[in-house]
């Protein structure tokens, strides 16, 4: 399996349309809660990724230099459940940027089955952050048939676990 | 992040997503006064930029900024701003009134005015 260093840091340099600052901290903060050492490795399946294609990746993380006193402030506003959804969007954004290169580049329209959109085309891109590894599948399935049964449209479906650290990116 | 494409500001766009964000963040928090401002200034930034893409021709993206100031001024807590959009975008994008009305149900249910 390739390894690929990434930086929670660089996301802002990845995707400069958007803000990094709250959501790289969740990552960070829930990594942390995972245990063991930095950089964290995170199992990536891609499946059909325009310019990649599919394989498993090693995302080692690296969370970078957010101090303790912010990860507690950061757990004491938000839930866990909130956390979570937010260090997915963090590890979204790293696995779209070292698989095919994409870029997350707008908010997507409140309604539409997705969170985001990426790249030039403005492919929607939904994701799902779950701390227990046995609800991957069904949160897999959920979105999946969500985004990509009901539209015509391209779209990217991402979710994650934060028990033993992996996710599935697709594309349809 | 200062280009500009055709007549549309890429800056403008950015700082539109940001404030969206900071939106979504804020209520997430449960702070609804900050949630408001944020997604007051990105339905005003919408506005601006559904007007540039009609300059541009770009009737896609017009609708999709619209459609966006609503759900803005809606999750702000102006539902009544909200609504004469929505109104207004029926009868002009009568081909998007599904899109239109999802958006509307999903405000009604989710988001309390």
């Amino acid at each position: 399996m390739r390894e690929v260093p990434c930086r929670l840091q660089d996301l802002p340099n990845l995707h400069p349309r958007l803000l990094w600052e709250t959501i790289g901290l969740a990552a960070a903060a829930v990594l942390a809660g995972v245990g063991g050492q930095p950089p964290y490795p995170f199992v990536l399946h891609a499946e059909n990724i325009p310019g990649f294609g599919g394989g498993e990746l090693m995302l080692a993380i690296d969370p970078g230099p957010f101090g303790d006193d912010s990860i507690l402030r950061l757990r004491r506003t938000f839930d866990l459940a909130q956390q979570v959804e937010l260090a997915a969007i963090a590890v979204a954004g790293l696995a779209l940027a070292y698989t095919g290169g994409y870029e997350i580049c707008d908010v997507a329209l409140r309604g539409s089955a997705a969170d985001y959109l990426v790249g030039d085309h403005r492919s929607r891109l939904e994701i799902a952050g779950r701390s227990r590894r046995a609800d991957l599948e069904s949160a897999w399935q959920q979105k999946w048939s969500r985004l990509s049964q009901v539209h015509d449209q391209p779209c990217y479906v991402f979710v994650a676990e934060f028990e033993t650290l992996t996710g599935r990116l697709g594309f349809a | 992040m200062s280009t500009v494409s055709g007549s549309v500001s890429d800056m403008l766009m950015t700082v539109k997503s940001r404030e969206v964000q900071r939106g979504m963040l804020a209520e997430m928090r449960g702070d609804r006064p900050s949630a408001a401002r944020h997604f007051l200034a990105a339905a005003h930034m919408e506005l601006v930029l559904a007007a540039d893409f009609d300059q541009c021709g770009d009737a896609d993206l017009s609708a999709r900024s619209r459609l966006s100031a609503a759900s803005c001024f809606w999750r702000a807590g102006d539902s009544q701003t909200a609504r004469v959009l929505i109104q207004d975008m029926l009868e002009t994008y009568p081909d998007r009134a599904t899109t239109i009305r999802e958006l509307q149900a999903d405000l009604e249910r989710n988001i309390s005015p």
